[in-house]
């Protein structure tokens, strides 16, 4: 009994239009990693764009005791124009604080609250109140 | 056809040589960013209720932050290549950032302070300087 070999592969190899169709396909891949590259580079030069230039910043601590309280961290400016180096705060200025949600119990070992911190009015130095009214939500917690 | 097929595999090594480059490097930003905003984000936080920073010595400073009557003493230091912060009260510390390069404290005055942290991953460097002084 015999058997003949009729599947041509094993013992032809590949032929030109496999290979092209291959190719083609790795192309489309390398093509789409490119893509993703360019993507992934854009993405991480908008996160990294607050560090470049090493640059400086003034902190500004909380005055407000609500803001105290709230554990908000300190104000960062990127010009001393209104910071540490004339009046940390601005005499003028005024935060009132609304709060808004409060979730927390005697046993509790965290307290949660939610306010809203308008800003008004303000001095020639005040870089928040320069741009006009501002209201912002700070979340913080406070720990008994 | 070992021709061709020569041929394709040189220009995948191309390829790829131009291709890990690029990636390395976006690795390499992207890592650096997000670790100097942790130690960055971490002092902020802790400079938030402060009343007053001290320069211990050129790598360490303290922090005295907390309301009357309930006061904290913080404490932030570089180690290896690990910036740590630790309350002093309880001795705990966690290390906040990896691959600092530099964490230097400075006392301008009695009252301020100039902080300069860098993080370098690779041959990327980025550094942020704060400077805090008392309201």
């Amino acid at each position: 009994m015999t058997t003949s070999k009729t599947w041509r592969g094993a013992a032809g190899g590949f032929t030109l239009l496999e290979l092209q169709v291959a190719v083609a396909v790795l192309g489309i891949g390398l093509l789409s990693l490119v893509g993703l590259t360019v993507r992934q580079s854009r993405t991480v030069s908008e996160i990294e764009s607050w560090c470049l230039g090493d640059p400086t910043f003034y902190a500004v601590s909380q005055t407000d005791g609500w803001l105290q309280r709230l554990d908000v961290p300190a104000d960062l400016y990127d010009s001393a124009g209104a910071t540490a180096w004339s009046p940390p705060v601005a005499a003028s200025r005024f935060n009132v604080v609304t709060l808004e949600d409060f979730q927390g119990s005697l046993s509790a070992q965290t307290i949660t609250a939610q306010a809203s911190v308008a800003v008004i009015s303000g001095g020639a130095n005040d870089p928040v109140s320069n741009r006009g009214q501002s209201k912002g939500r700070k979340l913080g917690h406070y720990k008994k | 056809m070992a021709t061709l097929m020569t041929l394709v595999t040189a220009i995948s090594a191309q390829f790829w040589r131009y291709f890990s480059v690029q990636l390395t490097d976006v690795s390499q930003r992207s890592t650096a960013a997000q670790e100097l905003q942790f130690a960055v984000e971490s002092l902020r936080a802790d400079l938030g209720m402060v009343r007053q920073v001290t320069a211990v010595t050129q790598t360490r400073m303290r922090i005295y932050t907390g309301p009357a009557g309930n006061e904290e003493e913080i404490d932030y230091w570089l180690e290896g290549k690990r910036l740590f912060r630790q309350d002093v009260a309880t001795g705990q510390s966690v290390p906040l950032a990896g691959n600092v390069s530099e964490f230097q404290v400075q006392n301008i005055t009695p009252t301020s302070v100039r902080i300069v942290t860098a993080v370098t991953r690779g041959s990327v460097v980025r550094r942020a300087t704060m400077i805090w002084s008392a309201p």
